[in-house]
C-alpha cells in the first residue's frame, strides 16, 4: 500500500502476508524445477539415481526415434481427444446455455466430473473388456466380441471422457456472452441459417474454443493414468514414459530429462495462447 | 435444430453417466467378473467394510485432505492478500511461479516433488517418503488455487473499505479481521473447497510422494485395477461416488438458497 | 495575530507514474474554519485530501497536523478522520456497528461505546436506524451514517471527500445547510472537497481553487468570487464575460470600445464582468448619458425561474446578462424580447482586471 507507514512496518506487512506462501512456493515449486532441470543434464548412477557426468546426452536419447515416436503419440491423442471433445462439447455448450434450467444442467455436467478421477477411468475399463458392457451388448446383435481393451481406442475415448467438462465450460462461457444480434443482422442481410452461424456466432466463441482446446489438449497429452490404465503397455505415451523412468526403468536423468521436454512443450503451448489471445486471456484461463 | 441439440445432449450426458452406474450395478453384482446380472447381493460392501486396511486408507485420505486444505487456505489467502494490496521485488516472478502447479502436467508435479524429497534427503537426511511427504506435495498445488481464487475474491472488494477501517483506528491485524476477512470470506471458503477437492481427488502427485504406509484411497483404486477389477473396488467406488454426489448436491442447494 | 493554524502543507508534491497529481502546494487551514478545496477533476484535491488522510505519502514536502508532521504516521494515528465519496459503509455490518466501530478500535467499554453511537446518530437524525444494515438504506441516510461514524470519534479535522456529489439536487441542497449547521454546532475544522462550485461558495468560510495540482487562489468566498486572480478562476466560479483589453488613457480599450475603469490599465490584460453586473436598459429616451454604456442585440433568452438570462450580441462579442425575474410593475424592471436591440451598462467598479 502507498499508505503512510515507517518503512520497517511496510516490511513487516509484505513478510506477514507473501513470506509464508512465497516461501513455499520457492521451497516446493521454484526449486524442484530446478533440480528437475539440473538432474536433465545429469546421468544414470549404479542405482538409477543420479550421477555425474554432466552432459546434454539425455536430451539426445529424447530425440531418438523411439522415444518421439511416444512424442508423436501424446500429440495424436491430445489433438484427437480435443477435436472429438470440440464435436461433442460444443453442440451441449450451446444446448445448455439455452436452456432454462442451465444451472441444472451445468451441475449434473459437473457432478460426475467432480468424483473421484480414477474411478472414472477404470469404468471405462470395466466397460471395455473383453467380457465388459459394450461386447455383451454386441454380443446381443451376434457382433464381436472385439478387444476395445487394452487400445488406442480406450485410451483416447477414456480421455475424451475425462478431460470433456474442461472444454465445454469455457465454451459455455462464451457462448452466454454471445451476442445473438449479429446473428438476426445475418438473417436480416439475407444469409441463410448455416452460414449466418458460420460468420455471427462461431467467430464469437472463438475465445471459449481456444481456451477449451488448450485446456483440454495439455492434460491429455500429459496424461499417464489412463493411458497405463487403458493402455495396458500398449499405448506408451511421454508420461508413461517418465512415470516408467521414475519407477520399473530407474533411469531419472533420462526422465528429467522428457519432463523438461514435456514442459517445455508446455510452456511453449501457453505462450502462444497468450500470443493469440493477450495476457488477459491468459488468466482467464487460469 | 433444437430437437437436434436435445438428442445430442442426452446422449452426452447418457455417455456420462454411463460408466458410473454400470460400477454402482456391479457393485451388488453377485458374480465376480462379467457383466450378466447374476443375482444381487451386499457381500462386497461386507468384504469391504471388514477389510481393515481400507479404513486406514480413508482415514488417510481424509488426513491429507484436512491438513492439506488448512495450511493450504492459510498460506493462500495470506498470499492472495498480499499480492493484491502490495508492492515489492519479486512481485511479477512470484505471480509466473504460482502458475506452475497449476499449468503444469500432474507427472511433471509429481515428479519434481520427488526429486526434490530425494535431494532433501540427501542433503538433510530427512524426510523419507511418507504421509508427510504426501501432504506437503498436495499443499503445493493447493495454494497456488486458493491464491488466485482468493485474489480474484479480493479484487472486487472496494479498497475504500479497507481506507476507511484504517482511518477509524484500526491497526493491521485489525483491519484484516474485521473487515478484510469477512468480505473475502466467500473466495476463501471456496478456495478452500476446491483445494478440499483436489486433494481428495488427487492421484499423480501422491502417486510420486508416497511411500510405503501412506497409501490413499486413489492410490488403492489403481493397485486394485491393475491387479485385475474386482467387485470390492466396485463397491468403494460406489460409495465414494455416493458420497461425493451427495455433498456435491448439498452444497449446490446451499448455494442456490443464498441467493 | 496568527489564527491558530490547525493544518499546513508546506511545498507538498506528489506524482502518479509520470503524472504530476499535486504541484508544490502550500496551504493552512485554521482551527474551526469551514475550508473548501475547489476544483475540476483531476486538479489533484482529492490527492490532497487522501495525503491529509494518510491513504498516501507526498513525494516532497511537509504536512502538519496540529503541530505534529504526519510523516510516516500511518492514518489510524492521525487525528483525522475521513468521509468517503461512496461512504464506504462495511456492508456486512449495521448502522450501529460501522458508527462504533473507531470506538471498539479504541478499546472503549461498551457502555460508554453505545453513549457515544446514540450521540452520533442524534447529531445526524439517524437515531432508531441502528440496527439496520447499509443495503437497507437511501443514498441521504448513508452519508449520514458515514458522517456519524467519522465525527463519533470526534476528530481535530475532518476530510470529506466530494460527500454529497452521489445525492440527487434537493437532498443536496437540504444536506448542505445541514453540514453547515453541524460544522458550526460542533465547531470542529471541515476540509471539504469539491467540484460544485455552488457548494463551495454556499459552505466554506474560504476556498482555495485549484488547477492541476497547483492551487491558483485562496481566500473568502465573495473574494474568489468577485475579485478573481485569473481566467481560470473567472470561469469557474459561476459564469463570466471575457474581454481582451489594451491600456487607454480613459481607462481600457476593448473591442467594445473605450471603458472606464476604477484604474486604468498599465499593461495587457482580461476584464471580467459577471452576468449578473451587467445592467440592461431599453433604447430611447429616460437613460442618463453615461459611459460604459454597450449596445447589443438580444439573441437567446433562458428563463431559469428566478432570473432571466439574456444572450447578447454586440458586434463581435457575445455577452451574458442575468435580470431578476421581478414583478413588472417595480420601478426598473424591465423584459426585452428577441432581437429587440437593449443598452447595457457595465458599472466600472465591477470591471476586474484579470491576467491570465
Amino acid at each position: 500500500m502507498n499508505e503512510a507507514a515507517t518503512p520497517f512496518q511496510r516490511f513487516f506487512r509484505v513478510l506477514v502476508t507473501v513470506g509464508p506462501g512465497g516461501l513455499w512456493l520457492l521451497l516446493f515449486v521454484l526449486l524442484p524445477t530446478l533440480l528437475v532441470l539440473a538432474a536433465s543434464f545429469l546421468t544414470r548412477g549404479p542405482y538409477g539415481e543420479l550421477s555425474g557426468p554432466w552432459g546434454l546426452h539425455n536430451y539426445a536419447r529424447v530425440l531418438e526415434p523411439l522415444y518421439l515416436e511416444a512424442f508423436a503419440q501424446s500429440l495424436l491423442v491430445g489433438a484427437l481427444a480435443t477435436l472429438l471433445s470440440a464435436l461433442l462439447g460444443y453442440p451441449l455448450a450451446f444446448y445448455i446455455a439455452r436452456h432454462p434450467k442451465r444451472d441444472l444442467l451445468l451441475f449434473l455436467l459437473l457432478l460426475p466430473f467432480l468424483t473421484n478421477f480414477l474411478i472414472r477411468v477404470y469404468a471405462w475399463l470395466v466397460l471395455l473388456q473383453r467380457e465388459g458392457l459394450l461386447n455383451a451388448f454386441l454380443e446381443a446383435f451376434g457382433l464381436g466380441p472385439y478387444a476395445f481393451y487394452p487400445s488406442f481406442f480406450a485410451v483416447l475415448l477414456t480421455t475424451v471422457y475425462t478431460f470433456l467438462p474442461f472444454f465445454v465450460l469455457p465454451v459455455y462461457a462464451s457462448v452466454e456472452r454471445l451476442d445473438w444480434q449479429l446473428l438476426e443482422a445475418a438473417y436480416d442481410l439475407g444469409a441463410r441459417p448455416f452460414r449466418a452461424f458460420l460468420h455471427a456466432v462461431l467467430p464469437q466463441t472463438y475465445p471459449g474454443l481456444f481456451a477449451g482446446s488448450v485446456l483440454v489438449f495439455i492434460p491429455a497429452m500429459g496424461t499417464f493414468v489412463v493411458a497405463d490404465l487403458l493402455g495396458a503397455g500398449r499405448v506408451v505415451l511421454i508420461g508413461n514414459l517418465i512415470q516408467q523412468q521414475f519407477g520399473v526403468t530407474r533411469d531419472w536423468a533420462f526422465g528429467a530429462a522428457l519432463s523438461v521436454f514435456l514442459m517445455g512443450f508446455v510452456l511453449l503451448s501457453l505462450y502462444l495462447y497468450a500470443r493469440i489471445q493477450g495476457e488477459r486471456g491468459l488468466e482467464e484461463l487460469v | 435444430m433444437r430437437r437436434l441439440l436435445s438428442f445430442h445432449a442426452l446422449l452426452v450426458y447418457a455417455f456420462l453417466y454411463l460408466p458410473i452406474l454400470v460400477i454402482v450395478a456391479l457393485s451388488f453384482n453377485e458374480s465376480r467378473r462379467g457383466v450378466r446380472f447374476t443375482g444381487f447381493t451386499l457381500d462386497w460392501y461386507r468384504a469391504l467394510f471388514q477389510d481393515p486396511r481400507v479404513l486406514e486408507y480413508f482415514l488417510n485420505t481424509l488426513t491429507v485432505a484436512f491438513v492439506s486444505t488448512l495450511v493450504s487456505t492459510v498460506l493462500g489467502t495470506l498470499l492472495a492478500l498480499g499480492l493484491v494490496r502490495y508492492r515489492f521485488p519479486g512481485k511479477g516472478f512470484l505471480r509466473y511461479l504460482l502458475y506452475i502447479p497449476v499449468v503444469v502436467p500432474d507427472v511433471v508435479m509429481g515428479v519434481s516433488l520427488l526429486l526434490l524429497f530425494a535431494f532433501a534427503r540427501e542433503a538433510l537426511g530427512f524426510p523419507k517418503l511418507s504421509l508427510l511427504t504426501v501432504i506437503l506435495g498436495h499443499i503445493t498445488f493447493q495454494v497456488a488455487f486458493v491464491t488466485l481464487v482468493v485474489r480474484s475474491r479480493l479484487l472486487l472488494l472496494d479498497p475504500a473499505l479497507e481506507e476507511a477501517a484504517r482511518d477509524l483506528g484500526a491497526r493491521g491485524f485489525q483491519t484484516f479481521w474485521y473487515v478484510t476477512l469477512p468480505l473475502a470470506w466467500p473466495g476463501v471458503a471456496a478456495g478452500a473447497l476446491l483445494a478440499l477437492t483436489l486433494s481428495l481427488d488427487d492421484f499423480v502427485v501422491t502417486f510420486f510422494t508416497a511411500g510405503p504406509g501412506a497409501t490413499t484411497l486413489p492410490l488403492y483404486i489403481y493397485s486394485s485395477v491393475k491387479l485385475g477389477v474386482s467387485p470390492k473396488v466396485h463397491a468403494l467406488s460406489t460409495l465414494i461416488v455416493g458420497l461425493s454426489a451427495f455433498f456435491l448436491a448439498l452444497g449446490y442447494a446451499l448455494s442456490r438458497r443464498r441467493i | 495575530m496568527a489564527a491558530d493554524v490547525l493544518v499546513r502543507l508546506s511545498g507538498v508534491r506528489k506524482s502518479f507514474g509520470g503524472v504530476v497529481a499535486l504541484d508544490g502546494v502550500d496551504l493552512e487551514v485554521r482551527r474551526g474554519e469551514f475550508f473548501s478545496l475547489l476544483g475540476p477533476s483531476g486538479c489533484g484535491k482529492t490527492t490532497l485530501l487522501r495525503l491529509l488522510a494518510g491513504f498516501d505519502t507526498p513525494d516532497a514536502g511537509r504536512i502538519e497536523i496540529a503541530g505534529r508532521d504526519m510523516a510516516g504516521v500511518p492514518p489510524y494515528d492521525r487525528p483525522v478522520n475521513t468521509v468517503f465519496q461512496n461512504y464506504a459503509l462495511f456492508p456486512h455490518m449495521t448502522v450501529e456497528a460501522n458508527v462504533a466501530f473507531g470506538l471498539r478500535m479504541k478499546g472503549l467499554p461498551q457502555a460508554e461505546v453505545r453513549r457515544k453511537v446514540a450521540w452520533a446518530l442524534e447529531l445526524v437524525d439517524l437515531l432508531g436506524l441502528e440496527r439496520r444494515y447499509p443495503r437497507e438504506l437511501s443514498g441521504g441516510q448513508r452519508q449520514r451514517v458515514a458522517l456519524a461514524r467519522a465525527l463519533v470519534l470526534e476528530p481535530e479535522v475532518l476530510l470529506l471527500d466530494e460527500p454529497l456529489s452521489a445525492l440527487d439536487l434537493k437532498l443536496r441542497q437540504e444536506l448542505r445547510v445541514e453540514l453547515m449547521q453541524l460544522q458550526r454546532r460542533l465547531g470542529k475544522t471541515f476540509i471539504f472537497v469539491t467540484h460544485d462550485q455552488e457548494e463551495a461558495l454556499v459552505m466554506s468560510d474560504r476556498i482555495a481553487v485549484m488547477r492541476a495540482g497547483r492551487i491558483e487562489q485562496l481566500g473568502l468566498p465573495d473574494e474568489v468570487y468577485e475579485r478573481p486572480k485569473n481566467r481560470f478562476v473567472a470561469d469557474f466560479l459561476g459564469r463570466s464575460n471575457l474581454l481582451p483589453a489594451r491600456p487607454h488613457p480613459q481607462g481600457a480599450e476593448t473591442p467594445l470600445g473605450p471603458l472606464r475603469l476604477r484604474e486604468p490599465l498599465s499593461r495587457e490584460a482580461l476584464l471580467v464582468i459577471r452576468p449578473e453586473k451587467i445592467r440592461l436598459y431599453p433604447l430611447g429616451n429616460g437613460v442618463p448619458a453615461r459611459e460604459n454604456l454597450v449596445r447589443a442585440r438580444v439573441e437567446e433568452i433562458v428563463y431559469t425561474g428566478a432570473e432571466n438570462q439574456y444572450y447578447l450580441r454586440a458586434g463581435e462579442v457575445r455577452l451574458l446578462a442575468y435580470t431578476l425575474n421581478q414583478d413588472l410593475q417595480e420601478p426598473g424592471a424591465e423584459e426585452f424580447a428577441y432581437g429587440e436591440e437593449v443598452l447595457c451598462y457595465l458599472p466600472p467598479e465591477n470591471l476586474v482586471v484579470v491576467h491570465e
